[in-house]
């Protein structure tokens, strides 16, 4: 069996081709490139989570910043100063909490970030550093090291 | 035109189907001595079109999934199947949460359709409350307790403490054998210079291997977190703060 369509809805299908492409046009005008910034906001942020901005402008990035990535990810392009933390690959928490007692004893606060928006890890690492009570105020990252990225903090590299 | 765009508005719904989860969170509770434990996650299609699982992907390595039927992604409308979470429990204790994250067929690359959310609990046998104490200079450097309780049904003792800067005195307090203790820390500040930093090493006769060592922590500070520090000290002669190596950073 073949579909036909009449000329009527043909025309009409082009005449909404034509309009999305101006509306396309207009707005890439008007407003440049498109943002490809994580968006972030309260309706987004998960409990215990933490916008970039608010790092940034908020807390003037006087915080110590903690991967929870694998070690191999913190190696290669891992935020400048950050600290490894993480239970990935099998690394040893306490050991690795226990090497970065010295700057979290510093009494700054700490942003935890993982791969994404849905690796979860920085939240599970923010917590366990939280049951230690040894900082005021310890959050994940909301959108992780992409987030990082889109900001220009961190460089993907191969 | 109307039936057109409502087409155009429902066709991303119809491109994959209606996948439904019987619980997008689950808890299980685990045995203290479990290495891995399981959690079963069924789904049903219940649109009418087929439903196509791209990946299911999770955010650690200490999580696998597997889907049931040897891996089968392609579910007609009504057919039912399961997705099993696989937790190995590692190292961790306490309440852990984690997720594995569903796309289907058309979903874009960050948004997948489902993020379904293992909770798991593992008894903390040793329980410490606090894990890290705190003095400043600007008080009086008095003896601080952490409260150690067992939770278990056999006896665990503390076999050893140590402390990594001996500017920290420390003193075990047997409550109950076997149960209950006090771990006394008491700072040591000579000729006003801040003991700094110590990390306090409990070890005991767990017979399951991941609760045997703890942690705790022991803080001098200049000065309270919220008021404005003192004036910087004088450095600690050699062999008074034992700082641990920092890893080297990127």
């Amino acid at each position: 069996m073949s579909l036909r369509l009449p000329t009527r809805t043909l025309s009409q299908l082009l005449v909404i081709a034509g309009l999305v492409a101006a509306a396309t046009l207009v707005t890439w005008t008007m407003k440049g490139t498109p943002d490809r910034t994580v968006p972030c906001g309260p309706a987004s942020l998960k409990q215990g989570e933490v916008c970039l901005e608010t790092v940034l402008k908020d807390w003037n990035n006087d915080v110590v910043w903690i991967d929870a990535r694998r070690r191999v990810d913190w190696e290669k392009d891992g935020m400048k100063g950050s600290l490894l933390i993480t239970t990935a690959d099998g690394e040893s928490f306490d050991k690795l909490l226990e090497q970065a007692f010295p700057r979290l004893s510093e009494g700054k606060k700490v942003v935890v970030y993982c791969s994404d928006v849905g690796c979860g890890t920085s939240l599970e690492i923010a917590k366990r550093i939280r049951d230690f009570q040894l900082v005021p105020d310890v959050r994940a990252l909301h959108g992780g090291w992409k987030a990082l990225q889109q900001a220009g903090l961190v460089d993907a590299k191969p | 035109m109307k039936r057109f765009l409502l087409l155009l508005g429902f066709l991303p719904l119809a491109a994959h189907g209606q996948l439904v989860f019987d619980s997008l969170k689950k808890e299980i509770h685990a045995a203290p001595d479990a290495d891995q434990v399981f959690c079963d996650f069924e789904f049903e299609n219940k649109g009418s079109t087929d439903a196509v699982i791209k990946e299911a992907k999770t955010t650690c390595s200490c999580i696998s999934v597997e889907i049931n039927n040897g891996g089968k992604l392609t579910y007609a409308p009504g057919e039912k199947g399961v997705l099993r979470a696989t937790f190995k429990m590692e190292n961790f204790s306490g309440q852990v949460d984690k997720n594995v994250l569903v796309s289907m067929v058309g979903d874009k690359e960050a948004e997948p359709s489902f993020n379904l959310v293992v909770t798991v609990f593992i008894p903390v046998l040793v329980a410490m409350e606090p894990k890290t104490l705190e003095w400043t200079l600007r008080d009086p450097l008095d003896p601080k307790t952490i409260k150690i309780k067992m939770n278990h049904t056999e006896p665990i003792k503390i076999t050893r403490v140590s402390m990594t800067n001996s500017s920290f005195q420390t003193e075990l307090k047997t409550i109950t054998e076997g149960a209950e203790y006090d771990l006394v820390v008491t700072p040591v500040s000579k000729d006003g210079i801040s003991p700094g930093l110590g990390v306090l090493h409990i070890e005991t006769d767990c017979k399951i291997e991941k609760q045997k060592r703890q942690m705790a922590f022991a803080v001098v500070r200049n000065a309270p977190l919220s008021a404005p520090a003192l004036p910087p000290q004088p450095p600690a002669p050699p062999g008074k703060a034992e700082p641990a190596n920092l890893p080297v950073p990127p």
